[in-house]
């Protein structure tokens, strides 16, 4: 790319931090030595639920190469784990916080609960000493599911949340729903399951903590996706530091999910031993712990209802969820089933009146919190189904019961509290129809019914909210933290731009996108940004990755940081040029008098204000450096259509997902390489909890069934065809960059679409009802059982 | 469901049998036998004095010697002891993958086989592919210009499996390419780019 080329923007730039990765030189947690250091081993709980009676550490101690031994009777002056969104009941209440502990303290909830920290010379010693330690549990009866825990007589899991309860909440005017549900013409009714899923991101999750005599800090290494948080988090509420005594650094992390945006017991723990132990300690989680301890997503129960006129109308929504926090309140868990679903729930159309009511459980299982979508896949997957099955019911074809019902007129404001502020879905509905050959589907069918199979087509027009925002209005929903982010571009001497994003890049390519959008608005080498991430010893300030927010929040700051270091580049210019300010431009990396061939490069500038010989020294200050904090006005609202067909063999039970079509509107598009890749994943994630992924705990004893990739089945190369993927731009109104977001999208459209497929395949078959993941048990057993 | 090449590593973490295993996998056991009949060092329990092992090896091209812990897997010896540490743990359990290196040019799984099993052996990982100059082997270039990448965990050991399966399949279609890559997980790319990358790179290796 050369220089002065602002047509960066929305071109598939290869991305510039591929070569580190694909020669093997990336930096990930697991990769970073320090001298001296030991290594962590946890021992957890085998026991779902049980009273800790006695922990006897003597031998471990004693252990060859053991430099610490610690229990939760040692973490004095630690505090638990904080959650950092309150949800208030529909009784006014606050939700049930039990404490979460960082290591387990007389109890533990859940088989993988931490019990126990070994530190050592070596991984195989905290082991070999870990299994030394002896706990004397008494074992109680433990409970799994997120309905099972609210039924009279359940085990009670925290004294804190009597029944388990977290929280009833709800959305929504009850009143005008119910008057709707009244004169409804008809009624489509639908038990819905949103599976458990286990995030799964390759690399486990990492840390290694150090701490510094000389200054009485600590710097922590840790897999995460917003170190800020991390460090905020953990100095001000857990260990009580001031933050400036953490430095926490996200180097390379290897996917995310979610799974790595939380606050979790082991790096604070590590943090916190590595002062008792005064040195570094690794840690990092081999694959059977992160099953057991990651947070996982969704699990939902659901009742839904959606009421018609006679004409296909929707008038009303009625949804009703029971939803699995887990043992823990995780850092976002409370807030994942509430403001992030039941706003979602008008979808892509005009339903005048929704009321959604939720009811939170504890459970002894891992906790449960964000995973790729985040309550928006849970939502959508409410509503597309129940569209269907309207469909279905009053014998409209899937598209044109949807186009019945679309928002056509922006901005529109929803009977769950939303503005969306801009939209097309005629277009994106039209064009997914035209990729994925809608009109030659019946062909098809009947060429697959000759061969024995049971071919399907299914819709999702979805919507999702990203980049949650702005601050105040989600404090007054209950936020503990604010939802900017903040840009800081330095201007080095010579004209090369270093950018510091409190955005964190574990596989989006922010390091190439956000360097287009720097090249681009500067007219400068795309070579010459560099973009850096991940260390709170770097970057002002951050909010982090997650929600599809980076481009939208974090890209804006990094524009509006943009936008000072150009204004001030015109004051420097105006002097050296004499001109007036206001007759400066800015362009190609020019700074010119308008109207005059007199002009100035921007390294020209850039030299200038660091070797200010030439300069204003009385009105402006010396260096080229802006930093911006951006808090946005709205969520951003990407939308769009993704079809999908499926093929079944009834005498197996099959499912074969033989094409899947997505157009989708993220607004304005940086790298559309880039983001079809970003809509491939969320597909594939998407098509694995239809298909293929589920999470199980024995009912009885609480342990966990899925608990390595030989038991849960992840999405393979071979389960999957090659989708068709394809955009419609409507640019977002309130960010400049127009852009709403896009990593989320393939997770929270692809789950109905598969799924309707799968139902619209088996409806001659007299099959009502697959539960995700269709699999081939459960498509095969519904078969026979329609028959019978 | 097995990856012809990768079968030793699925094959053993899982306790399943799997049919004929790759004949580098008994090949490879050899040398072990020859270090421990010959070792005069191993006295005792094994918890009072780990047995250890003398490696002689070929990595990336250079000549290692080493003792190691009997215990320590490949892996481990090739992140700790040689720093080589784009070979990476994904599930130490054969699984995913992400630790795949070439052993005398076929795909193993190099945290599912001991260090000592590769004494006597030529190891290629991911850090050894490019020429000594920098330029990526096309498998890489591929990679690169295809997207095939995003938060680069699996990629030192999916561009592992991806040159030795073009060495045994140059012109895959995209149902093999597919079908060879199932030892291998990723969690975001939802594998497009990846067979683009492949068919890519098999062409530019055809060169």
């Amino acid at each position: 790319m050369g220089a002065n080329d602002q047509s960066l923007i929305g071109q598939s730039v290869r991305r510039k931090e591929d070569v580190r990765f694909l020669t093997g030189v990336g930096q990930y947690t697991d990769d970073v030595v320090h001298p001296h250091q030991t290594y962590a081993y946890f021992l957890r709980s085998p026991h779902a639920h049980a009273k800790i009676r006695n922990i006897d550490t003597a031998k471990a101690k004693a252990a060859p190469g053991v430099v610490g031994v610690f229990t939760g009777a040692d973490l004095d002056g630690v505090n638990g784990l904080p959650c950092g969104w309150l949800i208030t009941g529909t009784d006014g209440k606050p939700m049930n916080e039990p404490p979460h502990p960082v290591l387990a303290q007389g109890k533990v909830r859940h088989v993988g609960d931490q019990v126990a920290l070994v530190v050592a010379d070596s991984v195989l010693q905290a082991k070999d000493a870990a299994e030394s330690i002896d706990v004397d549990y008494e074992v109680l009866p433990s409970v799994v599911s997120c309905v099972d825990a609210l039924k009279a007589g359940a085990p009670q899991i925290h004294e804190q949340a009597p029944g388990n309860k977290c929280y009833t909440w709800a959305l929504g005017d009850k009143g005008a729903v119910d008057a709707a549900f009244a004169k409804a013409a008809h009624v489509t009714k639908l038990d819905i399951v949103n599976n458990r899923l286990i995030p799964n991101a390759i690399e486990p999750r990492a840390a290694v903590a150090s701490y510094s005599r000389a200054d009485d800090s600590y710097t922590l290494y840790v897999a995460n996706q917003h170190p800020h948080v991390e460090r905020l988090l953990m100095t001000a509420f857990v260990l009580g530091l001031p933050e400036s005594k953490l430095r926490v650094i996200a180097p390379d992390v290897g996917g995310g999910f979610g799974s790595k945006i939380f606050l979790y017991a082991e790096e604070t723990a590590l943090v916190w031993a590595s002062k008792r132990v005064n040195r570094p300690i690794k840690w990092a989680a081999e694959r059977s712990e992160s099953f057991l301890t990651d947070a996982h997503g969704r699990d939902h129960v659901t009742h839904a209802e959606l009421a018609l006129d006679k004409d296909g109308k929707f008038l009303a929504m009625r949804v009703q969820s029971t939803v699995n926090m887990g043992a823990y309140l995780s850092t976002f868990a409370s807030s994942v089933p509430t403001i992030l679903y039941a706003t979602l729930l008008a979808g892509q159309y005009t339903t005048p009146a929704i009321h959604a009511e939720v009811t939170a459980s504890f459970t002894n299982t891992a906790p449960v919190d964000a995973y790729r979508g985040a309550g928006r896949p849970e939502a959508t997957f409410v509503v597309e189904r129940l569209v269907h099955q309207a469909g279905v019911d009053m014998k409209m074809a899937q598209d044109e019961i949807r186009r019945r019902n679309f928002i056509r007129t922006f901005p529109y404001a929803t009977p769950v509290a939303l503005t969306y502020d801009t939209g097309n879905y005629d277009a994106t509905l039209d064009e997914a129809m035209k990729m994925a050959d809608v009109a030659g589907f019946a062909a098809r069918k009947a060429e697959a019914a000759k061969r024995g199979k049971l071919r399907g087509l299914g819709y999702s027009t979805y919507i999702e909210a990203c980049g949650l925002a702005p601050s105040n209005v989600a404090g007054a929903l209950g936020a503990r933290a604010g939802l900017y982010e903040a840009g800081q571009v330095r201007v080095n001497p010579t004209g090369s731009v270093t950018v510091f994003t409190g955005s964190h890049s574990h596989g989006q390519g922010h390091e190439t996108t956000f360097a287009q959008v720097v090249a681009g608005r500067l007219g400068i080498d795309i070579g010459n940004v560099e973009v850096i991430h991940g260390d709170t010893g770097r970057i002002p300030f951050g909010m982090g990755t997650y929600g599809s927010r980076s481009l939208a929040v974090g890209g804006t700051a990094i524009v509006k940081a943009l936008d000072k270091v150009i204004a001030k580049g015109k004051k420097i210019a105006a002097h050296l040029l004499e001109a007036a300010e206001a007759d400066i431009e800015f362009a190609d990396g020019k700074f010119t008098v308008a109207g005059t061939d007199r002009s100035k490069a921007f390294a020209e500038i850039s030299l200038a204000a660091y070797v200010p010989h030439n300069y204003p020294l009385g009105t402006l200050e010396p260096g080229l450096e802006e930093t911006a904090f951006y808090d946005p006005t709205n969520f951003t609202y990407p939308a769009g259509s993704h079809i999908c067909e499926v093929e079944i063999d009834p005498e197996t039970g099959v499912v074969e997902v033989v094409a899947f079509t997505a157009c989708d509107d993220f607004g304005n598009v940086i790298n559309p390489m880039i983001v079809e890749g970003q809509v491939h994943g969320g597909v594939a994630q998407g098509i694995g909890q239809a298909l293929l992924e589920r999470c199980v705990y024995d009912a009885e004893t609480g342990q966990l069934l899925t608990g390595s990739y030989m038991d849960y089945a992840m999405p393979r190369a071979d389960d999957l065809p090659s989708f068709k993927v394809g955009t419609k731009v409507t640019p977002c109104t309130h960010n400049p960059l127009g852009a709403k977001g896009c990593g989320e999208a393939g997770a929270i459209g692809a789950p109905a679409a598969m799924m309707n497929a799968v139902h619209d395949a088996l409806l001659a078959s007299g099959v009502t009802r697959i539960d995700m993941p269709a699999s081939p048990h459960r498509v095969w057993a519904a078969l026979q059982a329609a028959r019978a | 469901m097995l990856h012809d090449g990768l079968a030793a590593g699925a094959a053993t973490s899982a306790g399943v049998a799997t049919g004929a295993l790759p004949s580098h996998r008994s090949r490879s056991i050899l040398p072990i036998r020859n270090v421990q009949s010959s070792s005069t060092a191993v006295t005792g329990r094994f918890e009072e004095s780990p047995l250890s092992v003398q490696l002689s090896l070929s990595v990336n091209g250079r000549a290692v010697t080493a003792t190691v812990d009997a215990r320590t897997l490949l892996v481990e010896f090739l992140r700790n002891e040689l720093a080589l540490t784009g070979t990476h743990v994904g599930c130490d359990t054969g699984q995913c993958g992400a630790c795949t290196v070439l052993l005398d040019g076929r795909a193993v799984k190099a945290c599912n086989m001991l260090a000592a099993q590769a004494n006597g052996a030529k190891v290629m990982t991911i850090e050894g592919l490019a020429a000594a100059d920098g330029t990526l082997h096309p498998m890489q270039a591929a990679f690169k210009e295809c997207h095939g990448l995003q938060c680069g965990f699996c990629t030192p050991g999916m561009v592992m499996s991806a040159v030795d399966l073009v060495e045994r399949h140059p012109k895959a279609d995209e149902k093999t390419i597919r079908e060879q890559l199932e030892g291998n997980l990723c969690r975001c790319t939802g594998y497009q780019n990846i067979v683009h990358a492949v068919q890519q790179g098999a062409a530019a290796m055809a060169k």
